[in-house]
């Protein structure tokens, strides 16, 4: 059995939700979205063939929304940050339940990804395993 | 039940399923399907009477030395079912629950944050009562209870131990009347590296592959990891073994059979009802009464620096609101879990982030009525329903609530509730006003750890899946020991309950073999 691999086209879309889920002054970078996507990549490779499927139509879903919700007439790659910003916030309010639960399902595996990147974990003051509360106990 | 020790356990020797290339067929006494906290128990102990034993696990061994090398989401592609992102379709309006399960030798043990309680007395009460489970009685399950409990090395967390975070919202409690207590873990040399669920970095958590399979092992218990079960073999009603595949890394799929006089099923409440209606079991009662104990948890964000990290994962509880059907745990999850729970994107879900040193987090559960089915589909994965019983979902506006005003209490600024797409709360006055108008069920973020009851225990066949003995109703010498016999919640962390359960089922074995294995000759 080959190792999975994204296509193109879903690899361009889950660097475009990443460019757009992370987006801050000077980020994230290039290194960084291309750490996001193999992350991706490798964890719905480790999924079973039925769950697979759904996450990819959800990337595809995704993909066509500005045009499914009239908000643009291109797919969500092709927006610019700002719209794609939008478009994230507009899912994350929706009432609609297959915007809310694409948007958390890609929310939450791509921030639990992005966030163990070594820099980010870094920027936000996380030490690592280091810890000093079990040594006050031990002494 | 005396328990002496005599083997000193060092680890498990495992046959990689996944570098087998040619069929396999092995003979045993008795054949375990699972490793998790029911099969690794039985392992023990039948490996203790002095039979031969196979354990067959569908996932990979991962040696406990290198969970520490593994960051979080590493350890859930490699030990969780589905890569860590399984989920309960809420049905009838009911929240949509992420569902964590292991697959990997030591099963969902390697992924919990290792809390150990005993089965309520009122619980227990129940089963013997209104049930008439009558061995499933406080006295009954106490000395297996008492050898799980040794064998796991479950202790107390020191008040040492709670990180400042927690510190805070024990306070916060305390202002409301709420008192707290320490949890008990199975932990030894614990150093609080807070991520208990993602596997130990320090091997400190005593998850069923440190403690119970190494001395399975060491008295000569096989354990196959890679090793898919499809098939109990059953004939004339009394199972004979059980068949599958090895699962390689390449792809390769090399079938496998064992032959067995005793047959036990311990894969958990998801898998362990598929594998029975593969086998015939037709019982109307397979694959339904799951309930979850479904669980949230609030961020609160302090003016202070907490480091809310350095501490026990999950160092306290409260049981004040157990009437409620309500039970509170402290909890501190890896930072990018946490950071997956904030609102917001881009830039504002950045600024609650990287103010993470100040979050301290809590958390609780609900002790559900059930209304989970699990349901046979294409395909190895189970689809998961879930319709929240009517008298559940007023308890989960509640507990959350409950969180909320113990944040403020403790002098939170913002607290982030676990409601998708609403913006931090900044105030009690807008907890109160989100109990008092709560949103549909559907938008409450919901995470489950604790599935049980898709096999479960009863008095009469009409009634349930398995006696008892763990046995099933239907086939003979056909054992179920996991979280699925359970016959309803028990609002508690359910692996101490599962160890204990499944030690009694297993000591049931061993006193009835002889009669065991003339049936199965």
């Amino acid at each position: 059995m080959a190792r999975f691999a994204l296509s193109p086209r879903h690899r361009t879309m889950v660097r475009a939700i990443a460019g757009a889920m992370f987006e801050h002054e000077g980020g994230p970078s290039e290194a960084q979205l291309d750490a996001v996507v193999a992350a991706y990549e490798a964890h719905v490779g480790a999924t079973s063939m039925q769950l697979r499927p759904v996450l990819l139509f959800s990337l595809d879903f995704m993909r066509w929304l500005p045009v499914l919700l009239f908000v643009a007439m291109r797919p969500f790659d092709d927006l610019p940050v700002e719209g794609r910003v939008r478009m994230l916030e507009r899912m994350e309010r929706s009432r609609l339940l297959p915007l809310v639960l694409s948007f958390v399902a890609y929310k939450t595996l791509l921030t639990m990804i992005f966030f163990e990147l070594p820099e980010e974990l870094r920027a936000m003051g996380y030490p690592g395993l280091e810890r000093k509360r079990w040594l006050r106990q031990a002494a | 039940m005396a328990e002496t020790s005599g083997l000193a356990p060092a680890g498990v020797e495992v046959v990689h399923g996944r570098e087998v290339r040619a069929r396999l067929s092995l003979r045993a006494d008795v054949v375990i399907v699972g490793s998790g906290a029911g099969g690794a128990v039985v392992a023990r102990e039948m490996a203790r009477a002095g039979h031969s034993v196979v354990v067959l696990e569908e996932g990979p061994f991962v040696a406990p030395g290198e969970y520490g090398k593994l960051p979080p989401m590493g350890m859930f592609r490699r030990c969780a079912r589905e890569a860590g992102l399984s989920a309960v379709v809420g049905l009838g309006g009911s929240p949509f629950i992420s569902l964590l399960m292991g697959r990997c030798v030591g099963g969902s043990s390697v992924l919990t944050g290792g809390v150990c309680f005993r089965i309520p007395d009122e619980v227990l009460h129940e089963w013997s009562g209104r049930l008439g489970l009558t061995s499933m009685t406080p006295e009954g399950l106490d000395p297996h209870f008492g050898v799980v409990e040794r064998v796991a090395h479950v202790e107390t967390v020191p008040e040492s131990m709670r990180s400042r975070g927690i510190d805070r919202f024990v306070e916060g409690a305390g202002k409301l009347g709420i008192p707290m207590k320490s949890l008990r873990r199975n932990t030894r040399g614990c150093r609080g590296a807070s991520r208990c669920n993602f596997g130990c970095p320090h091997g400190a958590k005593m998850s069923v592959d440190v403690s119970f399979l190494p001395e399975a092992s060491a008295r000569g218990a096989m354990v196959v990891s890679d090793a898919l079960v499809e098939r109990i073999d059953v004939t004339s009603g009394v199972a004979r073994g059980v068949r599958g595949r090895l699962l390689g890394e390449d792809g390769a799929r090399v079938p496998f059979e064992v032959r067995a006089r005793v047959v036990v099923v311990a894969c958990g409440s998801l898998h362990t009802p598929l594998l029975l209606r593969a086998s015939g079991v037709d019982s109307r009662h397979v694959g339904r009464h799951l309930t979850l104990h479904p669980a949230v948890r609030v961020s609160a964000l302090f003016d202070e620096v907490l480091e809310g990290w350095d501490g026990a994962m999950q160092p306290v509880f409260s049981d004040h609101f157990a009437h409620e059907g309500v039970t509170l745990v402290g909890v501190y999850p890896p930072v990018s879990v946490l950071a997956a729970g904030f609102p917001g994107v881009g830039r504002k879900h950045r600024a609650l982030v990287h103010r993470t040193p100040n979050m301290a987090v809590f958390g609780g559960m609900i002790h559900d009525e059930g209304g989970g089915r699990v349901h046979r589909v294409l395909g190895r994965e189970p689809l998961v329903t879930y319709r929240m019983a009517r008298e559940d979902r007023p308890r989960l506006v509640r507990l959350i609530e409950i969180l909320g005003k113990m944040a403020f209490a403790a002098g939170a600024r913002e607290v982030a509730m676990p409601v998708f797409g609403i913006e931090t709360m900044k105030s009690v006055k807008e907890v109160e006003e989100f109990a008092a108008r709560p949103p549909p069920m559907r938008r409450i973020e919901c995470t489950a750890f604790h599935p049980l009851g898709s096999a479960k225990m009863s008095t009469d066949p009409r009634a349930g899946v398995v006696r008892e003995t763990g046995e099933t109703w239907q086939v003979d010498n056909l054992f179920v020991a996991d979280g699925s016999v359970l016959p309803t919640s028990i609002g508690v962390n359910s692996q101490l309950p599962i160890m204990a359960v499944a030690h009694k089922i297993a000591s049931g074995i061993a006193a009835d073999w002889e009669r065991l294995a003339r049936r199965a000759a």
